[in-house]
């Protein structure tokens, strides 16, 4: 480390670079992500074994059941997940129209389609069988049909 | 009390130190170089003109609604623009502001999507320290001489004589300062990544199967990331190596023959990030890069290499 003459520093130079710096560290202490301030908790916390997410199938007209892509809707697989966690506090009329415009999405990518099927599913982690993940354990959620959507009994 | 004062003298002392301004100028160059890149590279259109899920980031509140796809395409192309000229040192009061904010609004989208994402944090850090570096910044290593004597010949004035001695080289504290806070941004950065691991987690981040879960976790973990999670003591391993990265980081701001092993050892861990997680932190270790390497030193190493007349002797950094 070597010195050196602080003279031409600018006057704000010492101030700037100490709340600065302070700023970095007190948004991480306090857990505050004020971007680009960030609070660098990602990986922070434990991961534990137990996973649980959503998957959807559609049943077309015809009757073919197809997997209704959730990562490709327009706000992604993060944005269904947003969705359907505040979903059944949502009133009646919000729940039947978010299941009219999933209908709709996937009559039109898919073809025509009359319900589309939700399921919480659930897998361990350190169930492996071989080289892959054991099957997931899929419980039905909700089930959107043209009159709305139903919780599953 | 005495200890503290000096304590606080010496880092004063440090921060504010006189540097090379061609190396505050390289830091310039590199900086703006790789946010031009990746305002290039990373696709803002996914999150454009969202609504439903937006869930805004503290100044993204401004906006009523996240900006529409054209919006996002304008400011991607205003920015890149912008960091090239400031690159090259052009109305760098100007042009470097305008560079930070359309990357701003940009990161600030990403970020409102339910989602942290902090790999473009540091090099926003860094640039910041840039912009209050003022005109600093922009004293060596520009295009301004060359544009000019171009602009003089469009417009039929004589050409002046091109001055034939060598310019001193400027040093000083204006200079060095910029850089010495970026360094420490950077330090303070890993270091504050592996105090969040010690405070949450504690030493569990390495003995348990954290980072197994981790890499098994993914929707599809990739043969990198199978292998590695497939070995529990190998999980081990690189947790500890991660967490002790992290954690001794700082070290490299007081042992500068550190930065021969930590800085490469952080550019592996991010490459070995992307290639089982897929995430992507090349901004993050590339600003790494930018902001310790003696740049003109290195210039000076390559001149050598390519004509062996003596040259004058670069100052250490």
């Amino acid at each position: 480390m070597n010195g050196g003459d602080a003279r031409d520093a600018p006057r704000y130079a010492r101030p700037f670079a100490l709340v600065f710096l302070a700023a970095l560290v007190v948004c991480a202490l306090g857990g505050w992500n004020l971007w680009p301030f960030s609070s660098w908790e990602l990986f922070s916390r434990l991961r534990t074994d137990r996973q649980t997410g959503w998957e959807a199938l559609s049943v077309t007209d015809s009757g073919q059941v197809r997997a209704y892509p959730l990562a490709t809707l327009p706000d992604g697989y993060r944005g269904f997940a947003a969705t359907l966690a505040r979903f059944p506090a949502d009133s009646v009329a919000s729940r039947d129209a978010t299941c009219t415009d999933w209908l709709h999405d996937a009559s039109r990518r898919l073809g025509p389609v009359w319900l589309v099927r939700i399921y919480r599913v659930e897998w361990v982690l350190s169930d492996r069988r071989g080289g892959h993940a054991a099957p997931r354990h899929l419980a039905l959620a909700w089930t959107c049909k043209a009159n709305g959507a139903h919780a599953a009994s | 009390m005495r200890l503290a004062e000096d304590l606080v003298r010496h880092t004063d002392h440090w921060v504010l130190t006189a540097m090379d301004a061609r190396r505050l100028a390289a830091v310039r160059i590199g900086l703006c170089c790789l946010l031009a890149l990746r305002l290039a590279l990373v696709d803002y259109e996914p999150v454009a003109g969202r609504t439903p899920v937006f869930q805004p980031h503290f100044y993204m509140q401004l906006f009523e609604r996240m900006p529409s796809p054209d919006t996002a395409t304008a400011l991607k192309v205003c920015g890149i623009v912008a960091a090239l000229a400031a690159a090259a040192g052009l109305a760098l009061r100007a042009t470097l502001p305008m560079a930070f904010v359309c990357a701003l609004i940009l990161n600030g989208m990403r970020n409102s999507d339910g989602r942290v994402i902090v790999g473009d944090a540091l090099l926003m850090l860094c640039l910041l320290l840039l912009i209050a570096s003022a005109s600093a910044a922009g004293e060596a290593w520009t295009v301004r001489g060359p544009v000019r004597r171009v602009l003089r010949r469009i417009g039929g004035a004589p050409p002046r004589m091109r001055a034939t001695a060598i310019r001193p080289v400027r040093r000083g504290a204006r200079y060095g300062w910029p850089i010495r806070a970026a360094m420490i941004a950077v330090a303070l950065v890993y270091f504050l990544a592996g105090f969040q691991k010690w405070r949450y987690s504690g030493l569990p981040w390495v003995t348990s199967d954290n980072l197994r879960w981790i890499l098994y976790g993914q929707a599809h973990p990739d043969d990198v990331a199978l292998f590695i999670a497939n070995r529990p003591l190998l999980s081990h391993f690189f947790a500890a190596g991660a967490l002790g990265l992290e954690t001794c980081f700082p070290l490299v701001l007081f042992i500068s023959r550190l930065r021969w092993l930590f800085i490469p050892a952080a550019a592996a861990m991010h490459i070995g990030i992307w290639l089982a997680l897929g995430l992507d932190y090349s901004a993050q270790w590339l600003t790494m890069v930018i902001v310790f390497v003696n740049w003109p030193v290195v210039v000076a190493w390559f001149r050598r290499r390519i004509s062996p007349a003596p040259t004058l002797r670069e100052a250490p950094g």
